[in-house]
């Protein structure tokens, strides 16, 4: 079964906009930060609400470290379970990505070397990550402002192994994709047709801005139309369950924010939920 | 020895009793039936300045609308205090917040916002139009709901006399003296309280401030998405707070005064400006008046308790 079968155009909850989140009127799915829920498993009011109207929550976590050389913490695993139950979330999803090493928070999502070693450690991860999770866990690889120089692997045959180990499903961030592509001058169409599209469970959208010439995936600009038109392509491919617009800051005036998530209807085939 | 005034110890504290429990008890019922409210009343068709008005008086109402047209863009503020128009009136705007426009357009500054004629005649509308609508509490409805508790106070009076008189006629005070207390502790509490809003107000306020606890300052609310509107009936529902987090620099050059969330826990407002001047007890509307009766029912029993 698809998690997140034609749930459609979503929007990640945050705090600041709860209140807008909570008058769209055909809203079927949300994503919430995990380590933004309290342990205790009480959701914030508009969160409980929009969950008792039906609306699917995914709690997103940021935290896990998952790339990381040494186990993930089994707290932190236990925090993401305890999220998903109280949100009765069909899926939960993460990083491909590590965020602490020896101890020392680097307070950002960081990419992994793209070698059999890490990958032998994600999976590691993963299964001690699952194997306390009720539900399906999605896995987003990073942003990559740069690459490091021993890699073995593609990105592509580097996420697939991971993706096939595993058995999880894959948290396309259709931006980053951009993002990668054109920060390397390589297209990003070619990453799309090596990727394993049929695991995709959810797709990430959020906008951006060229500084000094790289593009910043910043998540509090608007979503530029290369990224419109790639996701537009992804679907022409394989159309994801589900679709879900980032915006974590510098939030604009609703009619802007309505205007993003009809464009993503607009480029996804899903209805408008505005 | 001869009874004082003609009366009997015990029969003058029956009848004292008897007439201040019937007095406590019909002011109570009364009270409790002026500051009612109609059954069922509905403030989310209100301004945001009404709301703000009814929620945290008239200088909150000025701070939504403030929010409001610096939300449009049509306001700054000079560091100096002086307000500057910036923009015609925006749709939607409300009579106060053209008067308060037209009052920046004259260099007015927001501290003495009120005090403009067009201000403060918009202002009395808006206190008008709660009092109508059965929200807002009128001040001939407090001063009716005050006569009860002027005649206890009466009656407190009336026992200190006896007091003194049943003393010096070297009778027994000893029942007297706290029951006088407690008449005057009753009197001073209920003539002190004086509610600026029906309870029916009190129950939609807090299902308003429930209704839109995503605006509240601690979410950190993304005002530029919910827009001048509701900007302002964050104001009106959580104080001016929320104008220090949605626009610290206006609110710092304006000198709004910063004072934290207002969750609709601590009682009402008051006016400090149109107090009626009737005597002691000036504008508190709290609960917190039992200061003033123990003080006098420390006099009253220095006196009692000495004979």
């Amino acid at each position: 079964m698809i998690p997140l079968a034609e749930r459609g155009v979503g929007i990640g909850w945050r705090p600041e906009i709860a209140g807008f989140v909570a008058g769209l009127p055909g809203l079927r799915f949300v994503e919430v930060i995990a380590e933004s829920l309290p342990h205790s498993g009480e959701l914030p009011d508009s969160l409980a609400a929009l969950r008792a109207a039906g609306v699917a929550v995914v709690p997103h976590g940021v935290k896990l470290s998952l790339g990381g050389a040494e186990p993930v913490d089994p707290h932190r695993v236990e925090h993401l379970a305890q999220a998903a139950r109280a949100t009765g979330a069909p899926l939960v999803s993460e990083h491909i990505a590590y965020v602490r090493a020896g101890g020392v928070e680097a307070g950002h999502l960081l990419p992994l070397p793209r070698c059999r070693e890490a990958v032998d450690a994600v999976v590691a991860n993963v299964r001690r990550t699952t194997a306390e999770l009720d539900v399906p866990l999605a896995l987003e690889p990073i942003a990559a402002l740069f690459d490091w120089p021993d890699d073995e692997l593609t990105e592509a045959q580097f996420l697939t192994e991971i993706l096939e180990r595993t058995g999880a499903g894959l948290l396309l961030d259709i931006a980053n994709v951009y993002a990668n592509a054109r920060n390397r001058g390589e297209d990003p169409l070619d990453l799309l047709d090596r990727l394993p599209l049929e695991r995709v469970a959810y797709v990430h959208v959020a906008g951006g801005r060229v500084r000094d010439g790289r593009y910043h995936d910043t998540h509090t600009d608007p979503v530029p139309v290369e990224v419109l038109d790639l996701l537009a392509a992804l679907c022409e491919r394989q159309r994801p369950p589900a679709v879900l617009l980032e915006r974590d800051g510098a939030y604009p005036p609703a009619a802007a924010l309505r205007a993003e998530l009809d464009a993503l209807a607009g480029a996804t085939g899903y209805p408008a939920i505005t | 020895m001869a009874d004082t005034w003609g009366i009997p110890g015990p029969t003058f504290l029956a009848l004292y009793a008897a007439t201040a429990a019937v007095v406590l008890v019909a002011t109570l019922i009364l009270r409790s039936r002026a500051f009612a409210g109609p059954e069922r009343v509905r403030i989310d068709q209100l301004t945001p300045q009404h709301t703000a008005y009814l929620a945290g008086g008239p200088a909150r109402a000025v701070y939504a609308s403030l929010a409001f047209l610096r939300q449009h863009g049509v306001l700054e503020s000079e560091s100096s205090g002086r307000l500057r128009r910036t923009g015609g009136l925006p749709p939607g705007a409300s009579p106060l917040d053209a008067a308060v426009l037209h009052a920046a357009g004259n260099g007015v500054r927001s501290a003495d916002l009120r005090t403009d004629h067009s201000v403060a005649s918009a202002l009395n509308t808006i206190s008008a139009d709660l009092e109508r609508n059965g929200l807002a509490v009128s001040a001939e409805t407090v001063a009716r709901a005050r006569r009860g508790p002027l005649l206890l106070l009466a009656l407190a009076a009336l026992g200190v006399v006896r007091i003194f008189a049943g003393l010096s006629n070297d009778r027994p005070v000893g029942f007297l003296v706290p029951l006088t207390i407690v008449v005057a502790v009753f009197g001073l509490i209920l003539v002190s309280r004086r509610p600026v809003r029906t309870r029916s107000a009190d129950r939609a306020l807090a299902d308003t401030r429930r209704h839109h606890a995503h605006l509240m300052p601690r979410s950190k609310p993304a005002f530029a998405t919910y827009g001048p509107a509701q900007t302002a009936l964050a104001v009106g529902l959580f104080g001016a707070a929320v104008l220090w987090a949605a626009d610290p620099a206006f609110a710092g050059d304006s000198a709004i005064p910063e004072e934290r969330e207002d969750n609709g826990t601590s009682g009402g407002w008051t006016d400090g400006g149109s107090s009626s001047g009737d005597g002691g007890s000036g504008g508190d509307s709290g609960s917190s008046s039992c200061g003033g009766g123990s003080s006098c029912g420390g006099g009253g029993c220095g006196g009692g308790c000495g004979g």
